[in-house]
């Protein structure tokens, strides 16, 4: 499973409207991947 | 000029938005207002070299947090109101021609997780009483602007097609003791034909009484109201099968598909926790390889959609796409 962190930074534009930028950090949680790699997961039918 | 209008005959709000009539039009690549802002280029609406993915307040609004007054008087018979309201920009990615179905999970992953931080933070406000999340695809459904896009419209009141599904819902819920919509997917998973796709958390299915040749609903296979209850697993499955659609979609003729995507889920006003059941609904134009489907005398004039299709065999098609890119 990639697990992603989500950071947010808002900025206010010269017309007073917002603006957000969605910054992420992709890491790979090791112990999912591992118990995935047992199973057959079948995602699409 | 924005107000709300109340059209007494519907039982329903109509937005007028006169300025919106000046908002950008099918620009050129070169002045794209959805790319990053490149250096020694002409300014966007991203003042940056490159982003991940964006969220602005739309330059044209049809909903404002300050409503300005109503054009026109009301009267008890036509009542207007303030066009109260947040009108969102969410750009997928800084790609101008960068195509969905063809974008790792990942971004499915962090758009799904941008949706979500939207309906928490917009719902949260008081005046707000439905976040509705939307993708418009291609030029056949209005596009204006090519870059990846989809809208967030916050409303100050639940617009008339979720609030009728919701009231059938409701009175369902009343009646059976169950959701709606939870009963509507086992009977899809109970005959099996109209199935497109399925995961642990999510069933991708062409609806009994679909209304477009290649329409498709993805219902939570848990009664999950909206978003917000979302854990990681939800929204990694969510991502799967959403890719796992828009590739079919786009693999099925050899083109990028156009279609409306429609994000149902719970009212922000506190209500419909029992019977909202999140789910998204696509409304894809095209009923043959070259041949649209339009919305004409009874689907416009009487409100019956006519569907030269079977669901059953649009679905089997479906299922056959492979969702592979390349």
């Amino acid at each position: 499973m990639v697990l992603v962190e989500m950071v947010k930074r808002e900025i206010m534009k010269e017309d007073g409207r917002y603006l957000i930028f969605y910054e992420f950090k992709e890491k790979v949680d090791l112990k999912a991947k591992e118990s995935q790699g047992k199973e057959n997961n079948s995602n699409n039918k | 000029m924005s107000e709300l209008r109340w059209d007494p005959i519907n039982k329903e709000w109509v937005i007028t938005a006169t300025h919106r009539q000046e908002r950008t039009y099918k620009p050129p690549k070169d002045y794209c207002p959805l790319c990053p802002t490149r250096e020694g280029g002409f300014p966007t609406e991203v003042p940056a070299e490159d982003y991940d993915l964006v969220v602005f307040q739309n330059r044209f609004p049809s909903l404002q947090p300050i409503a300005p007054e109503p054009a026109v008087p009301g009267s008890d018979l036509y009542p207007v109101a303030g066009a109260e309201g947040i009108c969102e920009v969410v750009l997928f990615t800084a790609k101008h021609d960068g195509i969905m179905s063809k974008e790792p999970l990942s971004r499915f992953i962090k758009l799904i997780k941008v949706w979500k931080d939207r309906y928490e933070e917009l719902g949260a406000k008081d005046f707000i009483d439905y976040v509705f999340i939307f993708e418009n695809r291609g030029e056949e459904v209005g596009v204006t602007l090519q870059h990846p896009h989809g809208q967030i419209y916050a409303y100050p009141f639940i617009p008339p097609k979720i609030k009728k599904e919701l009231d059938s819902s409701r009175e369902y819920l009343e009646e059976t003791g169950k959701c709606l919509f939870c009963s509507v997917l086992e009977e899809e998973c109970r005959d099996g034909r109209r199935i497109v796709a399925s995961n642990d958390s999510f069933t991708a299915f062409v609806p009994f009484f679909a209304r477009y040749p290649y329409e498709e609903h993805i219902y939570s296979n848990e009664h999950l109201p909206s978003l917000k209850v979302f854990g990681e697993k939800e929204i990694e499955d969510l991502a799967f099968i959403l890719r796992t659609i828009i590739q079919k979609y786009d693999n099925l003729f050899g083109f990028v598909f156009p279609y409306i995507m429609a994000i149902h889920q719970q009212p922000t006003d506190g209500s419909g926790e029992d019977y909202s059941h999140f789910h998204i609904e696509f409304y894809p134009p095209y009923r043959t390889e070259n041949k649209l489907k339009y919305l004409a005398g009874s689907e416009a004039g009487a409100g019956t959609f006519i569907v030269d299709a079977l669901a059953e065999e649009k679905a089997a098609e479906l299922r056959e796409t492979e969702p592979v890119t390349e």
